[in-house]
């Protein structure tokens, strides 16, 4: 059993050799997401949040669960609960389907700010993913997410 | 006896074919698998780049001796140990209500929930009844001696 694991380290190590080189030299620190093959999307900071808002020049999208989103969201964001899209099956595929008409309709120039709730909350970077993948080519990850804009009473909206 | 040897040839491809297909999809995007077992929140973020890099290979290289036969034993002890892991894992997210796909076969993951347990206990029991099944000439030795 254990000349299995000890293959598995070798062959681990030697296919994934530039992969570890650049884990060791800082990279993948933040999130796993590979900067070459996802240039169009990095993270901002509540700052540049607020004022992407304000400017009015970017789509807010949000990832949490309708309800979650229904209860509270920043103002003017578009709801792509990405857990629900993936239907019963938890399928990517499926989420991927989902997504494609919904934003037909913005031009893949458009600055997007996909944000979930904060924390540990993965959904936001998963969907940054799916829809870089449909083109878009400036998506922007809000890390502190729902928790820190509405620790900090920012504005919001509610849907009813 | 020949029914036996037949059936646990069965759970040996059914076992080994599931693990080599995992890991392969797994290796081709280790950073993705990366991403999977963080959304988990179990395990340190450093601890997961390591586990998705090596991971995938002990699948890998344990699926297919189970299927070709060289230390299959041990393969099948391997693969219920990593079984009974991802049962936990999974387990632990259905219980903390964490929304997430399994990430057990790259893109075609499916949801993390109790079916998913469910599949992973078969394959459980499949990969056990491969390990306390021992060779002939192990069988022969233990008889008592008259």
């Amino acid at each position: 059993m254990l000349s299995i694991l000890l293959a598995g380290l070798v062959l681990g190590g030697v296919v994934h050799f530039s992969l570890l080189s650049r884990f060791l030299a800082g990279e993948f620190r933040h999130s796993f997401l590979d900067p070459l093959k996802y240039a169009g999307i990095r993270f901002i900071a509540l700052q540049e949040t607020q004022d992407l808002l304000e400017s009015g020049e970017a789509l807010f999208i949000d990832s949490r669960a309708s309800r979650e989103f229904a209860a509270g969201h920043i103002p003017g964001a578009l709801s792509l609960p990405l857990e629900e899209m993936k239907g019963s099956g938890g399928s990517e595929e499926e989420a991927r389907k989902s997504l494609s008409p919904r934003l037909l309709s913005f031009s893949r120039d458009k600055t997007l700010v996909i944000y979930c709730e904060g924390g540990d909350c993965q959904t936001s970077l998963a969907l940054a993913r799916l829809i870089h993948d449909l083109g878009f080519q400036d998506i922007r990850v809000f890390e502190g997410g729902w928790a820190e804009w509405s620790a900090l009473g920012l504005p919001a909206e509610v849907s009813r | 006896m020949k029914f036996r040897r037949s059936l646990l040839f069965f759970f040996r491809l059914v076992v080994g074919g599931v693990f080599i297909w995992a890991g392969v999809l797994k290796v081709a995007d280790p950073l993705e698998f990366a991403q999977s077992i963080k959304n988990y929140q179990v395990f340190p973020h450093a601890l997961v780049f390591f586990i998705a890099i090596f991971l995938p290979w002990v699948e890998v290289l344990s699926g297919s001796l189970l299927v070709l036969g060289p230390l299959r034993r041990s393969s099948a002890l391997l693969i219920s140990a990593m079984l009974v892991g991802f049962i936990g894992l999974v387990g632990l997210a259905v219980l903390r209500g964490i929304d997430t796909s399994c990430g057990c076969f790259g893109s075609f993951s499916r949801k993390a929930d109790l079916s998913l347990m469910l599949a992973d206990g078969v394959l459980l029991y499949f990969a056990l009844s491969v390990f306390i099944d021992r060779p002939l000439g192990t069988r022969a030795s233990r008889r008592p001696s008259p």
